[in-house]
């Protein structure tokens, strides 16, 4: 028989080839050099392409150094691919004056600056104008800032101003919002009654809007509602808006009425959506006299632009318990009559909400009084909720909200006998599901969930607590069956017990019939992401994990008490020789083990450090020496020869065995992707609770 | 098809499996393009010779089994610019610039990624704290640049000067 080929053979065809045969060592510096001619390549001769690569891996000096070497270098430093990737983030000691900047700014084609306000203010300090090249200017304020605002004029240039949360007041704001507005692109968390109080009656003076904002964050304080007149102001200054994010104050706390949720969210919105919807309908351009006082911006309609945003999210969300929003199934129709989805506007905008509370859907009860009065009241119900899931990307279902009686019972009554408990079928932009249900407040007479999502990135979040256990052991195994039966492209997983101290996860134990459904994973042949708790019985159920999921790149498994080295390097100890190993996942980037019987460095050796993980979590609350691994196993995953060291980013681990934290961290230092390294310590004998180190 | 025959700007021949040089986009495509079905077919390389094409192929086998690059998700926002590098691989770039440059070519015209960019991080290295002068002086470049113009980046710069 031939011997099989290497993976590499050089056969000479006119010369004689150099005998460097590779291996998998990497040359040395004192591999065979070969005389070169006199016109060697030099950096000057890499093409620019490659030089624009170069420099994106440069900094701020190297890079005025670059364009100083010659005529050629300068140019390709200022090209715009070069500079692509190339955010300037500027020192403290790198304070340029205003004068200077200008001047920079003018001359090269930045793509991005990054300020924080103090150096803005430093840069900015004169009254000036700046014009600029620039493709984008960030602003990235963080703390309040007491002192006088800038004296800018203008700048050229798109601008996004980032305010992190209420530390910015309306003194830091005031200067970019008059003097930038042209420019201005997106705005974070602006206070109601600063807006009202502050930026309207100056807007109203100086006849100001924000042509190119798409990005506004407003807050809502406690004085809602008074701030009516101030949402429709802002809303209409800003006839571009790609994205609107709608904070509310905690209603637990300050509770809206309905009235005031009518008045100062709900009629403004309307209000906008109807002047997006006329506006991007008309054909001639609208010139509308600009309002002079708060109550003519209700009818105020913005000029037609030409690049008016096609589509609008609104997001709804809330510093407390958003289920307490008074938004209701009245309002969340009005608000999608102008979607373009509603079949009585065909005309309307590309509308998603975000974060919908899900009291806006009656109750049973209600629906029954409703249809007295009104025959189609089902109709417009069924039209609506689909309406919802085809705008929602992430429904989130909460224990609260089935508490209250509103949302299962209500969707049962109108949708189709076929589709069953199907609350979250038909739902083609979906992400996110998560369905988190005290078993026995689900309807008895449920036998299947069909979860049908055409959107392949999907992912499930299934969460069941049984405290009762009122729902019955068969069902369970219906609800489990038949959604491994039905999701055969899904791609995530996550099934977690939420009350695991009422019912210890007996919905998932191993006692349960309905845990040998679960581990049916051949089902899950594309399944990426696996999130398990209080699973696995014997090691045979983690190997039929690993022959089941080749493609798996995320593992949580929490509370497996049933895991050990055993269930991870393969029974008899023979780590890649065996079939059935972790190593079998051979994508698996993240490897999450909370809680299990006997993980040491075994594992680490012969499993973990040949793995291409990006995380690694191994840890305990309750240690017990046998659990615990040594700097052995550290060095594992350090060593430059494993796999694991050359990609892992983050770890997080219970403090090694002997071993000190300086040893920890000196072995760590090979890791060079690391960004982030957790050591758990416990703080004294007998202690659950932890110490965290980072280093 | 397991196994590919490469041609270097040498004449030389060099047999290499597909798995190993998958990491190139250029070969895919030519092997692709050519619809070569035969072991003995050959696949021309212009522009590698072959000392280049050994080094090519030792790092594309060292990193055969790495996971394939996964697209961007439009929505995600930029990742960090990745500037470490591995111990396998410092060892491996450690190399005559001279050499380096033919690398970096070869990896530019075969479309490895993950090679091109391995190459401007060394180089980047080398030039990373270096003067306009040290940097010529470094690849030997001819400073075409007035004193007028000299002067005028010098301006433009002095923001940046730590002061």
């Amino acid at each position: 028989m031939a011997p099989e080929p290497s993976s590499t053979t050089t056969t000479t065809r006119i010369k004689t080839p150099p005998e460097t045969g590779p291996t998998d060592e990497p040359p040395s510096s004192s591999s065979k050099i070969t005389a070169r001619k006199e016109t060697a390549l030099t950096l000057n001769m890499i093409p620019n392409e490659i030089l624009e690569k170069i420099m994106a891996f440069c900094d701020l000096r190297t890079y005025k150094s670059m364009r100083q070497v010659c005529r050629r270098f300068q140019q390709v430093c200022d090209t715009k691919e070069a500079l692509f990737n190339f955010n300037v983030a500027i020192h403290p000691n790198q304070l340029p004056h205003l004068p200077d900047l200008v001047a920079l700014t003018q001359s090269l084609p930045w793509s991005n600056l990054f300020l924080d306000h103090f150096q803005l203010e430093e840069i900015l300090g004169n009254d000036s104008t700046l014009n600029t090249n620039l493709e984008k200017l960030s602003l990235v304020l963080k703390s309040r800032n007491q002192r006088p605002g800038f004296g800018l004029k203008s700048i050229n240039c798109p601008l996004r101003m980032d305010f992190v949360g209420s530390a910015c007041n309306f003194c830091t704001m005031r200067p970019f919002l008059f003097n930038c507005w042209e420019t201005l692109e997106s705005i974070a968390v602006l206070r109601m009654t600063e807006i009202r109080s502050k930026l309207l009656p100056a807007v109203l003076e100086n006849g100001v809007h924000f042509p190119k904002l798409s990005y506004l964050h407003v807050a809502f304080d406690l004085s809602i509602e008074y701030t009516g007149d101030a949402l429709s102001v802002l809303l209409n200054l800003t006839p571009n808006l790609k994205i609107l994010k709608l904070l509310f104050p905690d209603q637990d706390e300050h509770p809206m009425t309905k009235e005031s949720f009518e008045i100062s969210v709900l009629t403004p919105l309307l209000n906008y959506l109807k002047n997006r919807r006329q506006t991007s309908i008309k054909s001639t351009t609208t010139t509308t006299k600009f309002p002079t006082k708060p109550q003519q911006f209700l009818k105020y309609e913005s000029p037609k632009r030409e690049l008016l945003a096609k589509s609008l999210c609104i997001n709804f969300s809330c510093e407390g318990d958003k289920a307490s929003i008074p938004f209701t199934f009245g309002a969340l129709e009005k608000l999608l009559s102008y979607s373009k989805s509603s079949p009585t506007c065909p005309t309307g905008i590309d509308l998603r909400l975000e974060n919908v509370p899900f009291l806006a859907l009656p109750t049973k009860r209600k629906l029954v009084q409703a249809q007295q009065t009104d025959p189609d009241i089902l109709d417009r119900l069924n039209y609506t909720v689909k309406s919802i899931v085809g705008t929602i990307q992430d429904l989130k279902l909460s224990t609260m909200e089935i508490e209250r009686d509103s949302f299962h019972s209500s969707c049962r009554h109108f949708m189709p006998p076929e589709a069953k408990f199907s609350i979250i079928v038909y739902l083609p932009t979906m992400n996110k599901i998560y369905l988190t249900c005290p078993a026995q407040l689900l309807p008895t007479d449920v036998q299947s969930i069909t979860i049908v999502s055409e959107n392949k990135k999907a992912s499930l979040l299934l969460s069941i607590s049984d405290e009762d256990n009122q729902w019955g052991e068969d069902k369970n195994k219906c609800f489990i069956e038949d959604l491994l039966d039905h999701r055969p492209g899904l791609h995530e997983l996550k099934i977690l017990t939420i009350n695991d101290k009422k019912s210890d996860g007996a919905f998932l134990t191993q006692e349960s019939p309905n845990f040998k459904h679960i581990g049916t994973f051949y089902n899950f042949p594309n399944l990426k992401i696996l999130h398990l708790d209080f699973w696995g019985r014997k090691n045979e159920d983690f190997f039929e994990l690993y022959d089941a999921l080749p493609l798996l790149e995320e593992l949580v498994l929490h509370k497996c008490y049933n895991l050990s080295d055993q269930s991870i390097v393969g029974v008899g100890g023979g780590g890649e020789k065996n079939k059935s190993t972790m190593l079998q996942l051979k994508y698996l980037n993240h490897l999450v083990l909370n809680g299990f019987l006997q993980i040491t460095d075994v594992s680490f050796v012969k499993v973990f450090s040949k793995l291409p993980l990006k995380t690694l979590q191994v840890w305990d609350d309750q240690d017990k020496l046998d659990k615990l691994i040594t700097i052995q196993g550290i060095q594992a995953i350090s060593s430059p020869t494993s796999k694991c060291c050359a990609t892992l980013e983050h770890l997080k681990i219970n403090k090694p065995y002997k071993a000190s934290l300086i040893d920890v961290k000196q072995t760590l230092m090979n890791c060079r992707a690391l960004k982030n390294a957790e050591i758990l310590i416990e703080t004294g004998p007998g202690a659950s609770t932890k110490n965290i180190v980072y280093i | 098809m397991p196994f590919v025959n490469l041609e270097s700007s040498d004449g030389d021949l060099v047999k290499v499996d597909v798995d190993v040089i998958k990491c190139s986009v250029t070969i895919n495509a030519l092997i692709e393009h050519l619809g070569l079905e035969d072991d003995n077919e050959v696949v021309p390389l212009q522009n590698v010779g072959t000392e280049t094409l050994h080094k090519v192929l030792a790092w594309a086998k060292h990193h055969k089994d790495d996971l394939p690059s996964v697209d961007d998700d439009e929505d995600d926002p930029p990742r960090e610019r990745r500037t470490d590098i591995t111990t396998w691989d410092a060892n491996f770039i450690k190399m005559e610039q001279i050499q380096l440059f033919d690398l970096i070519l070869a990896a530019n015209y075969l479309d490895i990624s993950g090679l091109l960019d391995l190459g401007c991080k060394i180089v980047a290295d080398m030039i990373k704290g270096k003067t306009a002068d040290e940097i010529r002086t470094m690849f030997n470049i001819v400073n075409d640049l007035t004193p007028q113009e000299q002067e005028q980046i010098r301006k433009e710069n002095e923001w940046c000067e730590e002061k």
